[in-house]
């Protein structure tokens, strides 16, 4: 279940070049859709607004109903619109060929994570990835940060990092606090295994938190991996990086009394699957609304 | 894949069982005219569904204001019906416009 969890939610599209590449495609054209089929509800409702009136009071559903998805399909629509003009940027560069990244603004700190292990190379080196253009991958201890990212960077590109290193070294390396989410509790874990190093040196012994050391061989199969989605990753700056946690519950004995509920809920939730997940809602409403004003239900007299 | 596939069945299904055991009536106005201080409108159901429609006849004389009027009533599937609303001091010459309103406001 918690890899389940992981390829849908939190970290989508993390395992190949390629899988990344698609998934970028695929938060493009979700933005479209999610800001067509937003606009579109919110038309449709504003339209056909006395058959919803006339539905809602005619069936015992509160009126207020309508307002909500109103505000609903506004606020997908305020949301997904820089996405809508990133999918359509990043179309016109397909067409037009262009590699171009224009218009940005000026590079600057991009997400950050706390890794469960400290990493460093074996030659005591800093451990910097550069993104050609793009920013770097910058590792200290146990944080890894997107530095001199274009429009805020990407966080799905760490989680992309820490599945390659999972692969080539084949060591487990949990992302344990994303620093977007909760950067209080980020902070608060690397002082800690900062506080660890120091100790570690001070008193000369071995590593005290769990430490992976990359050799050379390993750091350079790294660099290529991370150049492989270089025009992805260029793709995505055109994107904007909504970043939420998310939380699933199953109410068995729903409210008032609310004795027992079941929920699961994942620290980082990817923007694809936020936005997919609006989307389908929308889309689902969306559909219902169409069915409505093409069959309006029956009601009592 | 196949979940999804299925997900998206299901919802078609749902769908269609709600066309089919839910839909209202699809009511059109046939024909509208005045039958001595009777107006009279001629509905026709286009739909599967039934339900109460509301008829609202806008009857205007020679001279002075038009005078409105509605009617409701119940029709069955692909059903035509006539409704008919006496209207005060109607002669018979006025000129009828309907309109048919489902659901009724």
């Amino acid at each position: 279940m918690r890899g389940y969890l992981k390829r849908i939610v939190t970290e989508p599209g993390v395992d190949t070049a390629r899988a990344y590449a698609r998934r970028v495609r695929l938060l493009a054209v979700t933005y479209v859709v999610l800001f067509v089929s937003s606009c579109g509800g919110a038309v449709l409702l504003a339209l056909e607004g006395k058959l919803f009136v006339t539905l809602a009071q005619r069936s015992n559903v509160e009126t207020l109903t309508i307002l909500f998805l109103l505000v609903f399909y506004s606020y997908l629509a305020m949301l997904s619109a820089p996405g809508a003009l990133g999918a359509v940027r990043i179309a016109a560069r397909g067409i037009r060929g262009t590699q171009g990244l224009d218009g940005l603004g000026p590079p600057g700190d991009g997400p950050y994570a706390a890794l469960g292990v400290v990493l460093e190379r074996s030659d005591g080196a800093p451990l910097t990835f550069e993104l050609e253009g793009l920013g770097r991958l910058a590792i200290d201890g146990a944080r890894i940060a997107h530095r001199d990212a274009l429009r805020g960077g990407s966080a799905d590109l760490i989680g992309y990092f820490v599945r390659q290193l999972e692969e080539i070294t084949g060591r487990d390396v949990p992302i344990v606090v994303w620093g977007q989410l909760d950067d209080d509790d980020a902070e608060r874990y690397l002082a800690q295994v900062s506080f660890a190093r120091a100790l570690q040196k001070h008193l000369g012994a071995g590593p005290l938190w769990p430490t992976l050391a990359l050799n050379a061989a390993q750091c350079d199969e790294l660099s290529l991996r991370l150049l492989e989605i270089g025009p992805a990753l260029a793709e995505e700056c055109l994107l904007p990086d909504w970043e939420y946690s998310a939380e699933h519950k199953l109410p068995v004995i729903p409210e008032p009394l609310g004795l027992v509920s079941l929920g699961r809920s994942a620290k980082r939730a990817d923007p694809m699957a936020t936005m997919g997940f609006a989307t389908a809602m929308v889309l689902l409403t969306l559909g219902v609304i169409v069915l409505f004003v093409l069959r309006t239900p029956w009601v009592p007299g | 894949m196949m979940r999804g596939v299925i997900s998206v069945l299901a919802l078609v299904a749902i769908g269609a069982l709600f066309v089919h055991s839910c839909s209202g009536p699809r009511p059109r106005l046939v024909s509208a005219h005045m039958r001595g201080p009777v107006a009279s409108a001629t509905v026709r159901n286009e739909g599967p569904g039934e339900g109460e429609v509301e008829v609202e006849f806008r009857v205007q004389g020679r001279a002075g204001p038009a005078v409105t009027k509605s009617e409701k009533a119940s029709i069955a599937p692909h059903e035509e019906v006539v409704v008919e609303s006496r209207i005060d001091g109607a002669r018979g010459d006025e000129r009828v416009e309907a309109q048919v309103v489902y659901p009724p406001r």
